[in-house]
């Protein structure tokens, strides 16, 4: 059984259909990234995910049990976590407070303040500043490290790299490994193929709310990807 | 001598009045709602400790009423408030001003529209002799204290606890606070049962002062307003300063001649909103 | 077959409403004929909660203020009508016209105050203004102090005289504002606050000036609310500052513009209709009765948010065409 088992999950806004009957799973220890071209519905399957966006139909387990009647904040509590896209660091809190906020559903685990520290010691330099004054980067860092607070056994991550410098790009995907080293899965999302295929271990590619291409991500053909992601499988 | 006396009098109220704002200001700065009903539900405290008092002793009775405020807060927010909260700003607003008109008909019922207050016995004309002729009570000194305490407590509260990090990352931003595994629903609950709370001890506070009767719900709540305008919207300390800076407006404005008081206090209100808009303290940018 | 579409204002039912208006326009002013002088001041009640319902609902339905304090202006106007008929001696219906002008007047420099607060804290900002004037006109001895003053000008007019006087002016307010309302809600500054009553800062982008078509609104209903103040004075042949500048005519006009439909000309005229009969029902009752309308308020604003009059039309139809709307037809049928 696997920890996360998405099966043919549909999702709207409104009028507007955006997946069309997504599944995947998900292991512990593993990196699953999805990537996709903007409005694949990349972003859309991490929040009904992690529970901001109800599916209409299909279903969630996790540890085995049904996602479908949980509220995202009781998800948190059930062990997943998503760092959510524009990152959403409380503003007003400094970063210490923020990892507190993080550590909120009182989950017993690995991170604590001081593993966080070592993980991220950028972060630890800028203990005191408000959310308010930090840079993009510390920012990635930190809502990462938030959502790690909660000794999650799932995490999700919307578009890391998503406006940051390479440099802290690299540092962020760096932290990874450690992460999934306490057995925390990763299901990232990202737009950068490259960085996504070598952080992770399974990749699924979305076009237009439906999985076109998915395997393990050293297996999978560039060139395959690049038609699936772009939606050119007839041409090939 | 008269003005200083006038001055330190004023500073002791504006103890009271930080005491009718505080909750003001915390469900405002949680929620975005103004309670209208903040300075009722003040009225309702201090005929709860009346009505009991008549019974057992005053300690008790204020020990019991505190927190079925607090409970009554909870509810309220839970069964009622929160459902409205997504039906845009004016829902709130309404059901607020409802609960107002709703709590002092009920009380004009029951209690009749002559005027209460809460007896503290020997201990309400107790005072210190100062200076010859400076006088300080124990009761206006007891609420100034209180009123201190209370904010000071509110903001330890805020700084330190689990559930006061919540509650202002709640503030900031109640969708990424259920990211984190936080339940809005319940801490805008356990907002207004602070609040509450806070509103009950200043009621109680008012009541043992001067008398009251079901109407004075409003004048409460715009002595309360208006602490928190003066001091700064967002800012705690700003409103124990705000109700300072009111008390003293009003005891130099009564000084002057007595029915000038409360006018004074609005003419300080009316300058702040020309002068100095964002009040006293104001919350710094995103702080 | 191709489907267009079509913007219009109303539906078929526009097309014969304004006849059935012109009739009922005629019927009401011919009223005092034939109706005895009881309920001529009847009527006079429910027309004046009907101005004050449609003023208060224009401020926060279409302009986004939410205000408890627009009793600042009923006080205005009735003590305005006063000092003008009896102590400058003019015409008390002029004087009616000029307490409303008066009402602009003081409304202007009034709205530069309470704009800086915004929200909740604008709602009980107007509050504490209108708590201000009160205290400014108690100590006022022309205007009697704290317990009020009598209006005079009506002493030399038969009591059948006065009321109706009274009935006809209170129909020309009436009909001058649900008219105004209308063609303000059909006009450019309608649209405007249309706009950013559906998104402030969109509108704002747009290049919609929001504060100045606020302000706008603001004068206009305080105009509205005076006009409402001085026929208060006028069937009371009174005026003292406690009850004129209360805080309960917030509580009406909230109650009348919440049960009958917030955002609609017609809800809030329907919300005056239906409270004036519950008050008149209830009014035995006491304390109970209001205590009735705020449970009744608390619950349509959750369970009907939409008003009744949005429950009942539930927007398909409308009796003011002030409303685009956008209906598909056929290209066989449209052609």
């Amino acid at each position: 059984m696997s920890l996360l088992e998405v099966n043919n999950i549909e999702a709207r806004y409104g009028d507007l259909k955006a997946l069309f009957g997504i599944s995947l799973a998900i292991n512990p220890g593993e990196v699953h990234s999805v990537i996709g071209a903007n409005g694949a519905g990349k972003s859309t399957l991490l929040k009904v995910i992690a529970g901001t966006l109800p599916a209409t139909a299909g279903s969630l387990t996790f540890h085995g049990q049904d996602l479908a009647h949980l509220s995202a904040y009781k998800r948190v509590r059930a062990g997943i976590s998503l760092v959510p896209e524009g990152r959403r660091i409380f503003s007003s809190l400094t970063v210490e407070e923020n990892l507190k906020v993080g550590s909120y559903s009182r989950r017993k685990g690995h991170w604590n303040l001081n593993n966080i520290r070592d993980l991220y010691p950028l972060l630890a330099e800028r203990w005191d500043r408000i959310g308010f004054h930090c840079s993009g980067g510390e920012l990635q860092m930190l809502a990462i490290a938030r959502a790690l607070m909660a000794n999650p056994d799932l995490l999700l991550i919307d578009e890391a790299s998503l406006g940051l410098a390479p440099v802290v790009v690299a540092q962020v995907y760096a932290s990874l490994p450690h992460i999934t080293s306490q057995g925390t899965a990763v299901l990232l999302v990202e737009q950068d193929m490259q960085q996504a295929l070598r952080a992770s271990t399974h990749t699924s590619v979305l076009l237009e709310g439906k999985v076109v291409l998915e395997g393990s991500s050293s297996a999978l053909n560039k060139d395959e990807i690049k038609r699936a992601y772009f939606g050119m499988e007839g041409r090939a | 001598m008269i003005w200083t006396n006038a001055i330190i009098q004023g500073l002791l109220t504006g103890g009271l009045y930080a005491l009718l704002a505080c909750g003001l200001s915390l469900i405002f700065g949680v929620m975005r709602i103004v309670n209208l009903s903040h300075g009722d539900f003040s009225i309702l405290a201090a005929y709860g400790v009346v009505a009991l008092a008549m019974h057992t002793n005053l300690i008790l009775a204020i020990v019991l009423v505190l927190p079925v405020m607090a409970f009554l807060g909870y509810f309220l927010q839970r069964g009622i408030l929160n459902r409205s909260l997504s039906k845009g700003a004016l829902a709130p607003l309404l059901i607020t001003f409802a609960f107002s008109i709703i709590i002092q008909n009920l009380l004009l019922q029951i209690f009749s529209s002559d005027n209460r207050s809460v007896q503290s016995g020997r201990f309400a004309s107790m005072s210190f002799k100062i200076t010859k002729n400076l006088q300080i009570g124990a009761l206006p000194l007891l609420t100034f204290i209180v009123g201190v305490l209370l904010t000071l407590g509110l903001h330890y509260f805020l700084t330190y606890s689990r559930v006061g990090r919540a509650l202002r990352a709640s503030s900031d931003d109640p969708g990424a606070a259920d990211l984190v595994g936080i339940n809005n629903k319940h801490i805008y609950g356990i907002a207004t049962a602070i609040g509450l709370f806070a509103a009950g001890i200043g009621g109680v506070l008012f009541g043992m002062r001067t008398q009251f009767a079901p109407s004075f719900g409003p004048i409460a709540l715009i002595f309360a307003f208006e602490s928190v305008i003066i001091g700064g919207l967002g800012s705690l300390w700003g409103t124990l300063i705000g109700g300072i800076v009111l008390g003293i407006g009003q005891s130099i404005g009564a000084q002057i001649q007595p029915s000038y008081g409360v006018l004074a206090g609005h003419l300080v209100f009316i300058a702040i909103l020309i002068f100095r808009p964002q009040g006293l303290m104001p919350k710094q940018k995103g702080k | 077959m191709e489907i267009s579409y079509v913007v219009s204002r109303g539906t078929r039912l526009n097309k014969v409403l304004p006849f059935i208006f012109a009739a009922l326009l005629l019927a009401l002013v011919a009223l005092p004929k034939v109706l005895a002088i009881p309920y001529q001041v009847k009527f006079v009640q429910a027309f004046i909660l009907i101005i004050l319902a449609t003023m208060w609902n224009l401020l926060a339905g279409f302009g986004g203020l939410v205000s408890i304090g627009q009793q600042a202006f009923i006080g205005i106007g009735a003590y305005s009508l006063v000092y003008i008929s009896d102590i400058q001696g003019i015409n008390p219906f002029v004087a009616l016209a000029l307490a409303a002008v008066l009402c602009g007047v003081f409304a202007l420099p009034l709205s530069f105050l309470v704009f800086r607060l915004s929200g909740g804290y604008f709602a009980i900002g107007t509050w504490v203004i209108a708590e201000i004037i009160k205290l400014f006109v108690v100590q006022v001895k022309t205007l009697g102090g704290g317990s009020g003053i009598s209006l005079g000008a009506f002493s030399g007019m038969g009591r059948e005289t006065r009321i109706a006087a009274i009935y006809w002016s209170a129909l020309v307010a009436i009909f001058l504002t649900l008219l105004s309302t209308i063609l303000l809600m059909r006009s450019k500054l309608g649209l405007a606050l249309t706009a950013i009553r559906d998104d402030e800062t969109a509108a704002g982008v747009l290049g919609v000036n929001v504060l100045r078509n606020r302000r706008s609104v603001f004068v206009m209903v305080s105009m509205g609310f005076g006009l409402a103040g001085g026929l208060i004075a006028m069937s009371n042949l009174r005026v003292q500052p406690d009850d004129i500048f209360s805080v309960n005519y917030s509580a009406i006009m909230i109650f009348m513009v919440v049960i009958g439909g917030l955002g609609t000309i017609e809800g809030p005229i329907f919300g005056a209709i239906i409270y004036y009969f519950l008050q008149d029902r209830l009014k035995d009752y006491g304390t109970w009765y209001l205590i009735i309308l705020g449970l009744l308020g608390i619950a349509i604003v959750s369970l009907a948010p939409e008003g009744l009059w949005g429950w009942i039309s539930r927007n398909r139809f409308s009796l003011f065409a002030t409303k685009y709307r956008i209906s598909q037809m056929s290209k066989e049928r449209g052609a």
